[in-house]
């Protein structure tokens, strides 16, 4: 009952990729990336539950503080200092876009279903969801053109290794530290988005460009 | 299986009976929870009741050179539906046709009630006539795949194709299945087409060039009017059913004890409501696409619910312990 | 002490000195400073480790120096050491406004971090800390990138961060399935250790190892430039300042592929030992072919050079991919002359382009007569890099194309032709370059020639003596422990 709860979980997470390969506007993109990231921390909330563990606590904390709050709100920030005009189009139309989502989710599961005799059935499910989420992932950063939403497909990539290791019954030692140093090359990744912008419109960093609206005595 | 006694021929009428009867008291209340939400006042909860007997006692109005078609149309098109009241699930978890109509049937008959109101559309001969009937089967030609993979899914995951054991299964299996999350998103996306909601469709619509339902029976008036406007709401209160109780099938009575049916009825109607009032969120929430980018969401709902059998098809679940 | 902690510290402390040292000339010594500590230290190591016949461990076995690791730490702590040195006057030189304030504020803290980044990747036993090692180092370098204030600079740090943000991406995730791979044999705790990997690879399913490998090659192979996945390097190359130029084709290319190497040697023992090599030869090839004849359109100096560090790169790992011990030796050879001979030409680069003030190949003209030792400089570092004797990368190019010849003709005519084709470009972009007729640019002296010039005379020596007298005593070793190891 909870492996399949635990499975369902992934699904819906594989299910909020796929939607954000055919979004068209910024602010639904990030709110299923927001989706997505809350269905990894019930996921770990649920296994933490089951099976009594003080580490998973931890984790789940860390990853609900990092993922769901703060780098969302980093993204929105940006987002919004960008002055996106919202629309972020793919570059090949919707239909050609659903048709590779569906080969990609096809070949990871024919992949993994390959691979994957010997461990028990629910983790295998669990892998292959995973796998099919991180190609759903390298799809989203190849068809855009906005720096922002290539950054929001990394943020995919690394949900669905999170859950790729998680769904193992063993788990894996080092993957929470492994998690937040990729969110550190993420962060780094929207500082610098900021940083571009503010070379773009103001030419330079100088300080004295920001202090347009003081007032003079 | 529930025994085949004549009290329980007679639940099961009666279950029929109920979805008929309770339909436009659906969208009565679907109307007063957009009101709300428009920050309007609504009428009460019973004015379709009302409108319908309104209606009934009206002469109906027809061109002079509308044949039979035109005035058979309105009542196959309702006795379709009612037939399909007496298949679905509402306090029990089947109806007393489900062993007989397979779901491929059931989407077949929503074809047929389509295809007559269609038909009778295109009979008169007006301009808006044939309008509304392309557009309604363009969505058609869109949407009723989709309808179809996503039951076909359902059956795929229960190994059977009735209602009823599809009901069966999923009651004592559970329903957390990694196919069913994607099956559900299209059949939402099929549920807005179908009944003309948006963003397919304003149901509330004056402006006839933007009309895809309304413009099909513009002609109609009287009784006809009447049994087509039951037969929307009819339309509506199935898929809502059909959603409710397959995708969410808690609380169904499976026995025939009193107690079980009474939660069964209470839990689908409460189930019901409250899908409704999210139905009027969304719709509050939404604006009407223009009709060349419909294609777009139903391509999306179609690969929706592909990937979904897509996912039943190439993993194993609990139910089977081994791959299918 | 143990010596891998003992050359891990002076990085580490530095990391905690530099960002409060404001004064750059300051900041500027005491990172040379730290980087010659660190190769007289490296020095200790390499002899300790090529005497004794085992590998150094150290810290519950998460660190690891084997004569392979050590023959790259020497290397990549001299070529530190000797571009820390050209840094000083090279940013002493550069018109501060042209800077960006934050990253000049910072590049030597990032350049240490960066060395760290690369002496982590080296040393490191544990897969996941080698992942986080590369990161550390992709992160540093792309500040360092950015150090000039143009929007070009900015655009090809971006460029550089997400092409091999995605890189690192698929790594990790070919470290987590290596890892699922190990955990069914029930490693637990050290399944991320690459020894125990070694050990256990004929266990672990083949199809899941042929899958992380395949990951963890693109992911890793994004970063040593192979061809469809190369589109950050120019950039980088061309926009960065000329010590950063240096660094990343002579240090992060080199180890990428160690990186790769390590998984290649894990899987040599199992069923898949073709997979890697197979890879490797194919994107080898695309890759010289391809960098041969983009190098006939480049019309910037540095993303010329750029390209040939493409061109070799993939020559490399065609000698890898190759796997006879002929073509391994030809191999450590070629990476270790191309370090060396890749950064001298770009000081030179860098000293050219400072004193000319730009860097397309049709402006710069006379060089010979305006500047004769940077232009000296500049000319056998080319000739270097052409492979003309008696630099090393001719005898390691000789080497390759024999060990080509004896595994199969096809390939050798292949890879003639991309040497060819490579050579006539390069040569053809930079004769006009030295005695053409002036192309009345204004030169400009350089205010600080301390260290302008004799990092780069120091390695073009290098090279020159390396491809006369070859040195077997340095490689043979390695050649035999890693055949050694195999068999």
């Amino acid at each position: 009952m909870i492996n399949d709860w635990l499975l369902f979980l992934i699904s819906i997470m594989l299910l909020c990729g796929v939607l954000m390969v055919v979004g068209t506007h910024i602010t639904s993109v990030l709110k299923l990336l927001v989706a997505q990231n809350t269905l990894l921390a019930v996921y770990l909330l649920t296994k933490a539950i089951y099976v009594p563990n003080a580490a998973l606590f931890v984790s789940v904390a860390i990853t609900v503080i990092v993922k769901v709050i703060i780098l969302p709100l980093l993204l929105w920030k940006l987002a919004r200092f960008l002055h996106l005009s919202g629309r972020v189009e793919p570059i090949v139309n919707k239909p050609t876009l659903l048709l590779l989502t569906t080969a990609l989710v096809f070949f990871a599961l024919i992949l993994s279903r390959n691979m994957l005799t010997f461990l028990p059935h629910t983790s295998a499910a669990g892998f292959s969801l995973a796998l099919a989420n991180a190609f759903v992932a390298m799809l989203l950063v190849i068809v855009r053109r906005k720096a922002v939403t290539q950054v929001i497909g990394l943020l995919v990539l690394e949900n669905s290794i999170f859950i790729l290791a998680a769904a193992l019954s063993t788990g894996f030692p080092w993957l929470i530290e492994l998690g937040m140093s990729f969110d550190v090359l993420v962060g780094f990744m929207i500082f610098t988005l900021f940083l571009m912008r503010i070379q773009r419109e103001y030419g330079s960093l100088q300080i004295h460009n920001f202090e347009k609206l003081k007032e003079r005595v | 299986m529930i025994s085949d006694n004549t009290i329980s021929i007679l639940l099961f009428v009666l279950q029929g009976l109920l979805v008929i009867a309770i339909a436009p008291l659906l969208s009565g209340w679907l109307k007063i929870v957009t009101c709300r939400c428009q920050n309007r006042s609504a009428a009460s909860l019973f004015q379709p009741y009302f409108a319908f007997c309104k209606l009934l006692i009206k002469t109906p109005v027809m061109a002079e050179n509308a044949s039979w078609l035109f005035r058979f149309a309105p009542y196959f098109y309702a006795a379709c539906l009612a037939v399909l009241a007496f298949v679905v699930p509402f306090f029990l978890y089947y109806g007393v046709l489900s062993p007989l109509f397979d779901v491929i049937v059931v989407a077949g008959i929503f074809a047929l009630a389509r295809i007559s109101m269609a038909l009778a559309a295109m009979d008169v001969g007006t301009a808006f006539g044939s309008l509304g009937a392309r557009r309604e089967l363009f969505i058609a030609c869109l949407v009723e795949p989709v309808l179809l993979l996503v039951l076909l899914n359902l059956g795929l995951i229960t190994k059977g194709l009735t209602l009823e054991h599809i009901g069966f299964v999923l009651i004592h299996k559970g329903i957390l299945y990694p196919g069913l999350a994607f099956s559900l998103s299209a059949f939402v996306l099929v549920l807005l087409a179908e009944n003309g909601r948006f963003p397919f469709d304003n149901p509330a619509t004056h402006l006839e060039l933007t009309m895809i339902h309304e413009a099909m029976i513009l002609e109609y008036s009287g009784r006809y009017l009447a049994l087509i406007e039951w037969g929307n709401s009819l339309k509506l209160t199935l898929f809502l059913l059909l959603f409710v109780n397959l995708f969410f099938p808690c609380g169904l009575a499976v026995q025939l004890s009193w107690g079980a049916l009474l939660t069964g009825l209470i839990t689908t109607l409460v189930k019901l409501f409250v899908l409704l009032t999210l139905l009027a969120i969304a719709e509050s929430l939404q604006a009407k696409v223009r009709l060349f980018r419909i294609p777009e969401y139903l391509g999306l709902a179609l690969f929706l619910a592909l990937m979904g059998i897509l996912l039943t098809q190439l993993m194993v679940t609990q139910v089977t312990g081994v791959p299918i | 002490m143990n010596l891998i902690g003992l050359i891990l510290l002076p990085g580490v402390l530095s990391l905690l000195i530099l960002p409060c040292i404001t004064n750059r000339t300051w900041a500027g010594y005491i990172s040379s400073a730290v980087c010659t500590l660190c190769f007289v230290l490296s020095i200790f190591l390499a002899y300790r480790v090529y005497n004794s016949g085992q590998p150094i461990f150290f810290f519950h076995q998460w660190f690891l120096c084997d004569k392979l690791a050590v023959f790259f730490i020497l290397l990549n702590s001299f070529i530190g050491m000797t571009t820390s040195f050209y840094a000083i006057s090279y940013l002493n030189n550069e018109n501060k406004l042209h800077l960006h304030p934050l990253v000049y504020r910072f590049y030597h803290t990032g350049y240490q971090l960066f060395l760290l980044g690369m002496l982590g990747v080296l040393l490191s036993n544990n897969i996941g800390m080698m992942w986080v090692a590369i990161e550390l180092a992709t992160i540093a370098s792309v500040a360092l990138v950015g150090l000039y204030h143009t929007s070009e600079a900015l655009e090809a740090a971006w460029k550089y961060l997400i092409l091999c943000g995605v890189g690192i991406g698929l790594a990790l995730l070919g470290t987590v399935i290596l890892y699922i791979g190990a955990s069914t044999q029930g490693l637990g705790e050290h399944g991320l250790l690459w020894t125990q990997l070694v050990s256990e690879a004929p266990h672990i399913p083949a199809k899941l190892l042929a899958v992380s490998f395949v990951f963890l090659f693109v992911g890793y192979g994004t970063k040593v430039g192979f061809v469809p996945l190369h589109n950050w390097l120019p950039d980088a190359h061309a926009e960065g300042p000329a010590p950063v130029s240096a660094l990343l084709s002579g240090l992060l290319l080199n180890a990428a592929l160690f990186a790769i190497l390590r998984f290649k040697w894990m899987l040599s023992n199992t069923s898949l030992h073709t997979l890697p090599s197979v890879l490797l030869l194919i994107f080898g090839f695309i890759g010289v072919l391809f960098a041969a004849l983009s190098l006939f359109r480049q019309r910037q100096l540095k993303r010329l050079f750029a390209y040939s560090s493409i061109e070799h790169m993939s020559l490399i790992s065609i000698a890898f991919g190759l796997g006879t011990p002929l073509a391994l030796f030809a191999a450590l050879l070629h990476m270790s002359m191309h370090s060396l001979s890749k950064t001298a030409a770009f000081f030179s680069c860098g000293n050219v382009m400072q004193r000319a003030g730009t860097q397309t190949l049709s402006k710069l003209r006379d060089l010979s007569g305006q500047m004769p030792v940077s232009a000296a400089l500049l000319l056998i570092s080319t000739f270097a890099i052409l492979g003309l004797p008696p630099s090393g990368l001719f005898i390691s190019e000789l080497l390759l194309i024999l060990a080509a010849f004896k595994a199969n003709i096809g390939l050798t005519i292949l890879l003639l032709l991309g040497l060819g084709l490579a050579f006539l470009a390069i040569l053809l972009k930079m004769q006009p370059l030295f005695w053409s007729k002036s192309a009345h640019v204004s030169i400009m002296p350089l205010k600080n020639r301390h260290h302008a010039y004799w990092p780069a005379a120091l390695h073009l020596v290098i090279v020159i003596i390396a491809g006369v007298f070859v040195p077997f005593y340095l490689l043979s070793p390695i050649v035999n422990y890693i055949a050694g190891v195999l068999s």
